[in-house]
């Protein structure tokens, strides 16, 4: 032991003994517990700490990940984006390691991100570009909320001032380069985080751009019949849903419940690993439900109590749990916060459905909240259940009209790079 | 009462003295401390997270209080504390002179700096974990400790702390940075 560590465990010891007469629980626990009751709260409407971090072509739209030939996943029913360059390969070979800082977890785990990459965080992240080639690595800092951005590499750091387009150029040894798109949307309430509203952290998204020198085409090209909207109750989703540290793009349309254009075949599938149980119900059901289990505050005062229609839902059976979210667990977000917990992941949903095919989505907002929508439990043991009031929570699909819809209900469970599915048409 | 309240109780109740302790010596100042504590303690419990011992849920909450003292600076830069009433609470300790000087000379340097030290000597992290857990780049740990060492060897008569051959990460010929 040297002397620092030694002279700091006294200071250490010291400040403990001191504290040790203090009785922090009487003096501060009602109001930490006070807190964390209503975040719970809050998180349940969020859904799952999907802000942690957000992955996807989705998070900033096509025209910021113009990788080469990358075709995006819209509805099967819109119209589909595809970007090409002329150099496609010019950005080959570079990896973007960010430092999630933890603001919603306390996880600290790296998120990875490849190629045509986009990763979301709330707060200042510690951003690392790997050459894949020469393994050399660049670092960068964005701090003072976006003011400044330094760069350091080669024993040199300065800063990084923005080019025409606001991305962020960054140079290593050889005449290769890329470019950084770092957003910042200060002053986005964190997720759930009702109570302190004052307290915010800005946003900061990081993509991979390409070179300004090298030319982008977009076109917008027809609608393909999806290949993979074969329903069953098991499905793998697409390559880009397997877990890995790689975040792509968005996964196929259409190929679990989740996604716009999938083809339900039939009313309900599940098996006796998961399965969904539910109906038609009202606001005024759903306020009495909140009401037990949240009190009278939030989520229960967003919720009507006209009679209006609603839906409610439940999965079964009650010991499946997960890193929950209304996303599909196959989705980039819900990998990398299931990963963060080390948890499986569950997905619990709604879909609008016309002709037997999505047309609607459940949608989390940029902060992840998804108003109009709760899964929660009752209680530890009790089962995962799932309420839709508004049926504003539902995002149609591209120009599709939500009128008349019918609504499923849609789970699906992921653990090991397997994902299992269940639906459950819920007649009015 | 929910599953997770007893523990977080537990936490508050039999483990708080320690807790408070360490975000002191990371924030230098016993008030901030306690106001760190409680928005770690808020932020480990708020999620869906289940811990399934309160040791596991300690462990936790003390590694989210360095986040929660660095992401609160961001928002706070112009806030000048004193750190007096540091010195003052711990009038009763034993060793008080070397007490004083360790916080004093924790109170000379950065926060970042400052938190490096506590994570690495305090809590004996590697510096791949300091890294980890900041969000640092290793180079920058290795440079936040090696400034902070030997601003800590000249006013408290410390050896300037070198980096273990364990600590050696293949950096870049970069090496060490400086502004």
């Amino acid at each position: 032991m040297n002397d620092l560590q030694e002279l700091l465990r006294g200071a250490g010891e010291a400040k403990r003994q001191n504290f040790a007469s203090e009785d922090f629980a009487d003096d501060y626990g009602r109001a930490v517990i006070g807190r964390v009751k209503r975040r719970r709260v809050a998180s349940a409407t969020a859904m799952g700490g999907g802000t942690v971090v957000a992955v996807g072509a989705i998070a900033v739209g096509a025209s910021n990940v113009p990788w080469g030939g990358l075709g995006f996943g819209f509805a099967a029913s819109g119209p589909s984006v595809v970007c090409t360059t002329s150099t496609p390969d010019a950005v080959a070979g570079w990896t973007v390691l960010t430092y999630e800082p933890g603001i919603e977890s306390g996880s600290l785990l790296p998120t990875v991100v490849e190629g045509d990459g986009v990763v979301v965080t709330n707060g200042m992240p510690a951003i690392t570009v790997v050459d894949q080639a020469t393994g050399q690595t660049t670092s960068i800092d964005v701090l003072d909320e976006g003011l400044e951005v330094r760069v350091r590499a080669n024993g040199t750091e300065s800063e990084l001032s923005p080019e025409s387009d606001g991305t962020y150029a960054v140079r290593l040894s050889d005449e290769r380069s890329v470019a950084l798109r770092i957003t910042l949307a200060p002053g986005v309430p964190r997720s759930g985080d009702f109570q302190t509203t004052d307290y915010r952290m800005p946003t900061v998204e990081v993509a991979i751009v390409r070179s300004a020198l090298d030319p982008v085409t977009c076109v917008t090209e027809s609608p393909e019949p999806s290949a993979s909207t074969v329903p069953t109750a098991s499905v793998v989703p697409s390559p880009s849903a397997t877990p890995s540290p790689s975040a792509t793009a968005t996964a196929t349309a259409g190929s679990s419940p989740f996604q716009c254009g999938y083809v339900f075949s039939t009313d309900k599938s599940g098996s006796d690993e998961l399965q969904i149980f539910g109906s038609a119900t009202t606001d005024s059901d759903i306020h009495a439900v909140f009401d037990e289990w949240y009190g009278n505050q939030a989520p229960t005062t967003e919720v009507g109590d006209s009679g209006a229609i609603a839906f409610r839902a439940a999965l079964v059976p009650a010991a499946i749990h997960g890193a929950t979210s209304t996303r599909d667990p196959a989705s980039e977000e819900s990998i990398a916060v299931a990963r963060n917990y080390d948890m499986p992941s569950l997905g619990f949903s709604f879909v609008a459905v016309r002709d037997g095919a999505v047309v609607g989505t459940v949608t989390p907002g940029a902060n992840g909240q998804t108003p109009g929508v709760v899964v929660d439990r009752a209680s530890e043991n009790g089962a995962e259940e799932a309420f839709m009031w508004d049926l504003n929570a539902l995002t149609p699909c591209g120009a599709a009209s939500l009128e008349g819809a019918q609504i499923y209900a849609v789970a699906g469970f992921g653990q090991d790079g397997t994902y299992a599915y269940a639906w459950h048409y819920l007649p009015e | 009462m929910s599953h997770w309240e007893p523990i977080l109780d537990e936490v508050m109740r039999a483990r708080a003295p320690r807790l408070l302790a360490f975000a002191a010596l990371v924030t230098g100042d016993d008030t901030e401390a306690h106001d760190v504590l409680q928005e770690a303690l808020v932020r480990s419990f708020s999620k869906r997270r289940q811990f399934a011992h309160v040791n596991a849920a300690e462990a936790y909450v003390r590694r989210a209080i360095p986040t929660v003292y660095l992401d609160g600076l961001r928002k706070r830069k112009s806030r000048e504390r004193t750190h007096d009433r540091s010195f003052e609470r711990d009038a009763a300790s034993p060793d008080i002179d070397a007490q004083v000087d360790v916080q004093r000379a924790l109170a000379t340097l950065s926060p970042r700096e400052r938190t490096c030290v506590v994570l690495r000597y305090y809590d004996d992290c590697t510096i791949s974990q300091v890294a980890q857990q900041l969000g640092l780049a290793e180079g920058t740990v290795k440079r936040y400790l090696s400034d902070a060492s030997a601003k800590l060897a000249v006013q408290l008569g410390t050896e300037s702390q070198e980096l273990q051959e364990a600590d050696a990460v293949p950096v870049l010929p970069t090496g060490k940075a400086g502004r």
